[in-house]
């Protein structure tokens, strides 16, 4: 019953809109949908109006702030900082021995070492550089693969059929992301650059539900201006699946997980000085939220539309529609398509 | 490997954080039609939080025809009324509401004169929680 009667008082409230974590309309009338998108934009709510007829539908979203840790994409890309070793990876990598590995361990050596060993190996023969072009990068691949796809003999002196062992396949599969440059990634650099999320007023209207992801960005940024020297943000501390020795894995699990828990200690800690800052208590955002943030920092995404649906039906984009409408540009010249 | 955990298979999709997610959400559905009842299902399913379907209508032959949620028996009932039981039933962690309204009417009536704050009255707004 006291469920009820705050319902009740819902309806009443002009802002009972607020409560709702989505609105879903379906085949509104014209008047309805400028209503609800109105509603829905002043309170921030998402909205998805959706239209059917027959077989044919249509499904449009009103966002006007939607931040997003979790985007979950597949295959999500682990960023292992191959190129650019801590430490520990470094002397994990340095302490494998090429030169004196029985067969089992060759096959077994994690693509990781692999890379930077072979890497090495190219830049002295290329003047300290590394591959500098396509046809490089295929040479340096078809090297992995030479050297991947051992010679192996039968007891009677003849050659076996040899095939390339997974590790190198692995490494092969990697070195694109071995060899790129070592800088912040555009998602991040879009984020720091939309304007809307970078900054905190004191003014800040209460619909604004994204405020922990915009003190989150802030800190980041300092982060990686900071201790991030300008390149590095917090480590995932995810290691893919790979072929290696199990001790091996665990061990590369284990300096990665580290790696992981310095930075995030790190980022929490200019975390804490911009909250107080912003006048906000230390903690108040939650462990899980740092540790889902730092564990997504390739995966964080921002969504805005532009206006309201209301307001775009009132001020349309005529001349983008109407260019679709000119067949010449539309279909010859690639260039000319207008987005 | 089964597990009781009727959840289990979509909390490997998203996770338990998105679980929670939506867990603490309440969904508003304007429009029991047949688009909207099933996009509804598909939140009811994995377990909403709660539901609001906002809806004035009466079942109409025609609604009956086109949506698994509106039985024929039920022809003349409110559609919210209907659909909101239908898609209890299929899972009782979720709870529903239904909200007997019609915006359009509020706004010729001059309730929503710059969709600004709206004075409404109660006896515009019935609604029922079984």
């Amino acid at each position: 019953m006291v469920q009820s009667l705050s319902f009740l008082l819902f309806c009443i409230d002009s802002s009972f809109i607020e409560k709702f974590a989505v609105v879903i309309v379906t085949n509104p009338s014209l008047a309805n949908m400028h209503l609800i998108s109105s509603l829905c934009w002043d309170a921030c709510v998402p909205l998805v109006v959706v239209k059917s007829y027959g077989f044919l539908g249509e499904c449009r979203l009103q966002l006007r702030e939607h931040d997003m840790m979790e985007t979950k994409p597949d295959p999500e890309y682990l960023y292992l900082r191959m190129n650019a070793p801590f430490a520990s990876l470094q002397q994990f990598c340095d302490s494998i021995d090429f030169s004196k590995q029985t067969p089992e361990e060759f096959a077994h050596t994690p693509f990781i070492a692999i890379l930077r060993h072979e890497a090495a190996v190219w830049a002295a023969q290329h003047e300290g550089k590394p591959p500098q072009s396509r046809a490089e990068m295929k040479e340096f691949k078809a090297h992995l693969k030479t050297v991947g796809t051992p010679d192996e003999f039968y007891e009677d002196g003849t050659k076996k059929q040899s095939y390339l062992r997974d590790n190198y396949k692995e490494a092969q599969l990697n070195a694109g992301h071995f060899f790129e440059s070592v800088k912040c990634p555009l998602s991040l650099v879009e984020l720091f650059a939309t304007d809307r999320l970078m900054r905190i007023d004191d003014t800040t209207s209460s619909t604004s539900k994204i405020d922990d992801f915009k003190v989150l960005l802030i800190a980041l940024r300092e982060y990686i201006e900071g201790p991030g020297e300008g390149i590095h943000w917090p480590l995932s501390g995810v290691v893919p699946d790979m072929t290696a020795t199990s001790d091996m894995f665990m061990a590369l699990q284990h300096l990665y997980k580290q790696k992981a828990d310095e930075d995030r200690s790190a980022f929490k800690n200019i975390l804490t000085s911009v909250l107080l800052r912003l006048k906000r208590a230390s903690d108040s955002i939650p462990d899980e939220a740092i540790v889902t943030f730092c564990r997504n920092i390739l995966n964080l995404r921002y969504l805005s539309s532009e206006c309201s649906i209301r307001d775009r039906h009132q001020t349309p984009k005529a001349d983008f529609a109407r260019s679709f409408l000119n067949e010449e540009t539309y279909w010859d010249d690639p260039t000319q398509v207008p987005y | 490997m089964a597990t009781t955990d009727k959840y289990d298979r979509q909390l490997r999709l998203w996770g338990a954080g998105g679980q929670r997610k939506l867990m603490n959400s309440h969904i508003l559905l304007v429009n029991a039609d047949a688009v909207g009842t099933e996009t509804l299902k598909n939140l009811v399913l994995p377990g909403v939080g709660k539901f609001t379907i906002l809806d004035d209508k009466t079942l109409s032959p025609q609604d009956a025809s086109v949506n698994f949620f509106l039985p024929a028996k039920k022809i003349g009932n409110f559609r919210a009324i209907v659909a909101r039981d239908v898609l209890c039933e299929m899972n009782p962690d979720v709870e529903g509401f239904s909200l007997i309204s019609n915006i359009e009417a509020e706004v010729e009536k001059g309730m929503f004169p710059e969709f600004g704050p709206r004075k409404k009255s109660l006896h515009h707004c019935e609604w029922f929680n079984h």
